[in-house]
């Protein structure tokens, strides 16, 4: 009986984190932005952090880079509407790095997305690329995000790479690279000729979005 | 724990001078300036409307993309007219006109719409001989290697294997003689880009088979 009760629990449990998981890639696909709606949703996971305002928060995150810079980076076509979130850059990113419960493979296909259309900068997208470095340097969600990486055409490999190593100045992405490329030159060898060659190009050679 | 505190640190030492970082774009300036030059043109007429263009492409995809939730601030119905407009000049320095073509590249993503009217025409002046392309290479291989990268990579996006754009030249004797630092970042654009993305506005940026 206690054998049936746990086998049960489990496959309760089971049921529902799959049906979080499409809930969550279906919207993941889904191309609107809602201010409103990650607004709500940023409360709702504040008040009440579990798994449903999680993926309600997910959901309601943007899906390209484009549409995150648009909500995010400060800019006077933008400036006193509802999609100026440039305030909220930092909270808003913190949060969805800090989403614990949404399946690490659908969290690395969105963070892949919008890492691609992003630019370096000195506002939101440079927080970004922190959490998105502080990912790469765990090994739970390293090989997740790298091997969405690998899926990729190869001129987003460039964008995802190109975002992840962009810098105006040396630091401690040298570290970072180093510890990356040797794993990554044995799962997935094309890909890691496409991160060695954007390190070379955009690693202290690039200029911040003026 | 003391990461993600310094994170929080910087972000409030930093906002005063990330609010003071507004794009400059308009589309009020933009729209009325384009007006002018249209009507009964003129050098002052053009000069303005090339003032008032986007100097960057997130400000050129965020006016000119589609966006229509930001209502008066999008210009997308004005887009191919406007862009247009731009590359017709007459009034502006090669050596000021490039340095802007140049910037707003180096920003832009392929998409439909406004994206491709801005790859089309720099397509056309990088296919043809003469000075303007030489203008425009020269000012490209003066910036960071990072932005001649984003530079090429857009130059050479395309979403599918087409033969007679896969043939096309951009000068790549006059990069190999004038610049040559700058032929294997040509190179590299051309093997990753050229078939080698989807749109940006495309479910995904996943190899196509995998797309479905």
């Amino acid at each position: 009986m206690i054998m049936y009760t746990t086998a049960s629990y489990f496959k309760r449990a089971a049921i529902c984190l799959l049906a979080l998981a499409s809930l969550v890639k279906a919207s993941a696909q889904s191309q609107d932005l809602r201010p409103e709606e990650i607004a709500a949703a940023h409360a709702a996971l504040l008040s009440c952090p579990d798994s449903l305002a999680e993926a309600r928060f997910f959901n309601a995150f943007p899906d390209r880079g484009e549409d995150f810079t648009l909500l995010y980076e400060p800019h006077n076509l933008t400036a006193g509407t509802t999609f100026d979130f440039s305030g909220s850059s930092y909270c808003h990113t913190s949060a969805f790095w800090n989403l614990r419960l949404i399946p690490a493979e659908v969290l690395a296909e969105k963070v892949v997305r919008i890492t691609c259309g992003l630019r370096f900068s000195q506002g939101a997208s440079w927080y970004w690329q922190w959490y998105l470095r502080q990912a790469l340097a765990l090994p739970e969600l390293r090989d997740v995000i790298i091997d969405e990486v690998a899926r990729l055409r190869s001129g987003h490999q460039l964008e995802f790479w190109a975002m992840v190593w962009s810098s105006a100045e040396a630091d401690s992405r040298d570290l970072l690279f180093e510890s990356l490329q040797p794993g990554l030159l044995t799962r997935h060898p094309h890909t890691a000729s496409i991160s060695a060659c954007a390190f070379h190009l955009f690693h202290n050679e690039v200029r911040s979005r003026e | 724990m003391r990461n993600y505190g310094l994170v929080a640190l910087l972000f409030i030492v930093l906002s005063p001078a990330l609010r003071a970082q507004h794009g400059g774009v308009s589309a009020g300036r933009l729209r009325a300036a384009y007006e002018a030059s249209v009507g009964e043109g003129g050098r002052l007429r053009q000069r303005l409307f090339f003032d008032a263009f986007p100097t960057n492409g997130e400000d050129y995809e965020l006016i000119f993309g589609y966006h229509p939730e930001l209502r008066d601030s999008s210009l997308y119905d004005c887009a191919a007219d406007m862009v247009e407009a731009f590359w017709c000049h007459d009034a502006i320095p090669d050596s000021l006109f490039y340095s802007k073509v140049a910037a707003v590249t180096c920003g832009l993503r392929l998409d439909a719409d406004a994206p491709n009217y801005w790859q089309a025409r720099l397509e056309s002046v990088l296919t043809r001989h003469g000075r303007d392309a030489e203008t425009l290479i020269d000012r490209v291989a003066s910036l960071p290697v990072g932005d001649q990268m984003r530079f090429w990579s857009f130059v050479w996006s395309t979403t599918l294997d087409d033969e007679v754009r896969s043939r096309r030249d951009f000068h790549r004797g006059y990069i190999l003689r004038r610049h040559p630092q700058m032929v294997p970042v040509y190179d590299s654009a051309r093997k990753l880009f050229f078939n080698g993305i989807n749109f940006s506005s495309e479910p995904s940026p996943r190899n196509f088979p995998e797309c479905e």
